[in-house]
């Protein structure tokens, strides 16, 4: 009960191989719902007026990013040992933070019980790119046991071919992932899970004109999250549950002058470059679960504690803060005519304060085919670090504020499902009122006076059978970026299919995707002026056709990613005024990498 | 299946970040400036692209004024012989022809530590936004290069983006007001008395790095050095270079050498935001009665991003009133 299961969309390992997707970053950008592009080498993934920072993403239940109050790249997060990834639009969850419009859950894959299996699988494409991967999993009921290492290296992307700096830089990630589950007794239960990656990337400049020398910036990122969970039935009917959590990560970045008449090169230490950033995380949830036929419930506590491992103190202020949570849920149904779920959580944060998150549910008809439904829920989602705690000269100018409140996160969403064997139909509508947002005043310091609103209007079908699996969705998305100051709203619309059909009597899959968005303005307050940021519209169409053999121990995919080749689009930004726009900025932006074909070749033994 | 292993294990280690290819390193440039006291007494130099440089010939101007939107100097044109005298008095009209101007203590700018001061002084009070004039009266002498005037000056008032002025003879003949625009597209603004309106002299602010010209200096601190004269005996006409701050920093260097000095000597080094420099590139061989160019000076430039070297490779003139500076230049 604790978790919401009625996804709005399922991106399945079919597709991540349709799409030939290497890590998370490439998944959120053909995520129905969510709208993503490139810009400086910098992901900028949003939904609707939420920024990635007010979306939780979650593996395995547990937080995969902190508290997404920073920037965090996500091509440092390998998507090889998923199952699946699930949109769910405002779930009835026990996540605290960053919950209240929408979760994407990431789910491993699981290993056969009573089995040992191994695969190696190779990926190249027609960029230069190449991805290899080793896996070995064990179990024998009591004792199971998975590993992966995992090599990934994607070629820079180039505006034109003469171009020698990046639009996108090229990276390398080497990759060790485990998870290990030990069970104890049949009521009890271990699980440790360890993910690590290192992700190198060079974002190299541009030749300075008149000369042979380049700026480049060399990234070195680390991130190491260690999980445990231990699980016991307490009775027929409850569970208590006990997770922790260990997160590090380092975002090392270095700029590098050379001059490429000699080789000779030599770090550079200026104001006027990106900094390394990272932060620790410790997170410990306790949860105790109760099903009944009519009345189910859960209660539990959370406690984390948050840490910047660059700059541990700034101007004598620890750059920390811990948060101690409570919640409870119940979930009543009065036969087939109504399920009420309700709740509340209760967060103290250690520089904020405390605040109360209530939710709830009226689900009408629950066992019928046609279910209505309406939901409400308030979440909490903080301020960016640099906002919180780096002083100006690490934040373009702009001034700290250590006692910024957590931005407001608020929900309504309105369902209907229709829900048939091979059949699921869902729409509505989803409006999310965000407030406090930290804005930036004349004085260039932060106060919490932004607000804003956005509505998404919905509709997806799910039909599966054994030899189709095929899932449109249609959106449109309502953006007011600046609801405290004016009532101007943008709408972009998007459509996306994803479909598979197995030949019949063949071993041939073949795969497709297709994903179409339209331009994506909004607006924003900076300095009491109103600016509007338009991101052109673009295509995303990628084809797959894989066989297996010998048995399914081999399977070969080829497949087309891009097959529009739609790559650059244009990020414009402009400053209203009273008699119209002023064009502040026109810059380059990337919808998607070029359009490449690539092979996969897996091979696994059982 | 072990050929698999083998292959994913090699791949797992294999490397494929692109190397940078080896460019030819460029030679440097070379740049003239051709200065003459009664030709060509201005010559800009644009570091970016040498071609878009140019001449200013003869600067017919008399007064410069800043354009910053806090710079409220105003600069006289000693090249057209002008001098100023501050009478102290407000009153426009009581400064007259019956004024005795014999033997005036003539100013002139003067350069100093924090960089060139105007003769004419602080006229108003900075303080507001728009500048209050003190409303002295300035008798100004000025030479059109056959007849020599003096000409009284009133400062008005100013407002942010414009200076107000009144002057004329002092026989009342001739009386004009005008509004010289503080032009943000060039560092100064210039005026003609000949023709009673603002000229244009220099390139716009981002168009140019050095203005190499005359400046003038108190003589007793350049001893060594022959001089152009001035009204003022205590001050001569020397060679200089006027340095456009709003692009560019500059660094002397006398330890290294013109081939060894490269970009990253020259991105550590601590830059100056002076505005102008005296006598620069030579020195004065007393033996041969001649200008040399000095060979161990080199001047760093920073633009933004770019780094420029700059040495005198070639200096020919009998005297600094005629002078041919070959320059050599190279973008570090």
């Amino acid at each position: 009960m604790a978790q919401d299961s009625s996804a709005f969309f399922t991106f399945t390992s079919e597709d991540i191989e349709t799409n030939n997707i290497q890590n998370l970053e490439g998944v959120l950008r053909l995520l129905p719902s969510l709208h993503q592009y490139t810009i400086d080498d910098r992901a900028i993934t949003s939904f609707g007026m939420l920024s990635l920072q007010n979306i939780a993403i979650l593996k395995d239940g547990l937080p995969l990013m902190m508290d997404q109050n920073t920037y965090y790249d996500l091509r440092s997060i390998p998507i090889w040992d998923l199952e699946k990834i699930e949109v769910l639009l405002a779930p009835i969850s026990n996540t605290i933070k960053n919950s209240s419009a929408i979760i994407i859950k990431l789910f491993s894959k699981s290993t056969n019980p009573i089995a040992s299996e191994s695969a190696i699988y190779i990926i190249n494409n027609s960029a230069s790119d190449l991805h290899a991967n080793l896996q070995f999993g064990f179990s024998n009921l009591v004792h199971t046991a998975k590993i992966g290492i995992n090599r990934s290296f994607t070629q820079a992307l180039y505006k034109d071919v003469e171009d020698r700096g990046t639009s996108i830089s090229a990276a390398e990630r080497y990759d060790l992932n485990f998870r290990y589950k030990f069970q104890i007794l049949r009521s009890l239960s271990l699980t440790i899970s360890s993910d690590n990656s290192l992700l190198r990337s060079k974002d190299k400049g541009e030749i300075i004109e008149g000369t042979t020398r380049v700026r480049d910036v060399n990234q070195d990122f680390n991130r190491h999250i260690l999980r445990g969970s231990i699980e016991t039935a307490l009775s027929k009917n409850h569970m208590l549950t006990l997770n922790g959590l260990i997160h590090r990560y380092k975002n090392g970045l270095s700029t590098w002058d050379k001059d490429l008449s000699n080789s000779e090169q030599q770090q550079y230490y200026g104001k006027d470059i990106p900094y390394s950033v990272g932060y620790d995380q410790g997170y410990m949830q306790l949860i105790l679960t109760s099903k009944n036929r009519t009345l189910n419930y859960s209660a539990g506590v959370e406690l984390s504690n948050t840490k910047d491992n660059q700059f541990s103190n700034i101007n004598a202020i620890a750059t920390e803060y811990a948060d101690y949570s409570a919640f409870g849920m119940f979930e009543y149904q009065f036969r087939n005519t109504f399920k009420l779920q309700g709740g509340a959580k209760l967060l103290t944060n250690s520089l904020s304060g405390s605040y109360l998150l209530p939710h709830g549910r009226l689900t009408l008809a629950p066992n019928n085919e046609l279910q209505l439904e309406a939901t409400y829920q308030k979440s909490l989602s903080y301020a960016r670090f640099e906002e919180l705690f780096y002083t100006s000269d690490l934040n373009n100018g702009i001034q700290n504020n250590i006692l910024l409140s957590p931005i407001d996160l608020n929900s309504f969403n309105f369902r209907v499902l229709i829900e048939k064997k091979h059949l699921r139909i869902q729409s509505g509508l989803l409006y999310v009122n965000k407030n406090r947002i930290p804005q930036v005043s004349n004085l260039n310091t932060l106060t919490n006076t932004g607000k804003s609103i956005s509505t998404t209007t919905y509709a997806s079908l799910a039909y599966k059978t054994d030899w189709i699996n095929i899932r449109p969705t249609v959106m449109l998305h309502g953006i007011n970026g600046t609801r405290d100051t004016t009532s101007l709203t943008f709408f972009y619309p998007e459509l996306n299919i994803y479909g598979h059909i197995q030949i019949p009597n063949t071993s041939l899959l073949i795969g497709s995707t297709a994903r179409f968005l339209g331009k994506n303005s909004s607006t924003y307050l900076k300095h009491n002026k109103i600016f509007l940021k338009q991101v052109d519209g673009h295509r995303h169409i990628s084809v797959s056709i894989k066989n297996t053999f010998k048995n399914d121990k081999l399977s070969v995919l080829f497949g087309t990613t891009n097959l529009l080749n739609t790559n650059f689009i244009s990020e414009k930004t402009f400053r209203l005024t009273n008699t119209g726009q002023e064009l502040i900025s026109d810059l380059d932006a990337v919808a998607s990498r070029n359009r490449a074909f690539f092979f996969k070749i897996n091979y696994r033994i059982k | 299946m072990k050929k698999l292993l083998y292959i994913s294990i090699l791949l797992l280690a294999t490397s494929c970040f692109k190397k940078d290819a080896v460019l030819p390193k460029k030679s440097p440039d070379s740049f003239e400036i051709n200065l003459s006291i009664k030709g060509n007494q201005a010559s800009y130099i644009n570091l970016t692209n040498l071609q878009n440089s140019y001449d200013g010939k003869t600067a017919n101007w008399h007064l410069k004024f800043q354009n910053d939107e806090l710079g409220w100097y105003i600069y006289l044109n000693t090249l057209q012989n002008v001098a100023i005298h501050n009478t102290t008095e407000t009153d426009y009209d009581l400064v007259d022809q019956d004024y005795n101007i014999l033997d005036l203590p003539w100013q002139l700018d003067i350069p100093a530590s924090q960089g060139s001061q105007p003769a004419i002084g602080e006229w108003g009070d900075f303080n507001f936004p728009n500048p209050k004039s003190f409303k002295n009266v300035y008798l100004i002498s000025w030479n059109d290069g056959i007849t020599s005037f003096v000409y009284k000056l009133q400062i008005l008032d100013a407002s942010t983006d414009r200076y107000h002025l009144r002057y004329g003879t002092l026989d009342g003949a001739i009386t004009k007001s005008v509004w010289i625009t503080k032009d943000k597209e060039h560092r100064h603004s210039y005026f003609s008395f000949k023709s009673g309106s603002d000229i244009q002299i220099e390139p716009k602010v981002n168009d140019w790095n050095f203005c190499f010209t005359y400046l003038q200096d108190s003589i007793i601190s350049h001893k060594n050095i022959p001089h152009a004269t001035t009204i003022n005996k205590s001050f001569g006409l020397y060679q200089g270079v006027i340095i456009n701050q709003s692009n560019t920093q500059i660094f002397l260097d006398t330890s290294n050498s013109f081939d060894d000095i490269d970009f990253f000597f020259a991105r550590d080094l601590e830059y100056n935001t002076i505005d102008e420099i005296i006598n620069l590139f030579y020195t004065w061989n007393i033996n041969s009665q001649s200008i040399e160019a000095s060979e161990n000076l080199t001047l760093i430039t920073k633009d933004e991003n770019r780094y420029y070297a700059l040495k005198a490779e070639e200096l020919e003139g009998s005297s600094i009133e005629d002078i041919r500076i070959k320059l050599k230049i190279k973008q570090l």
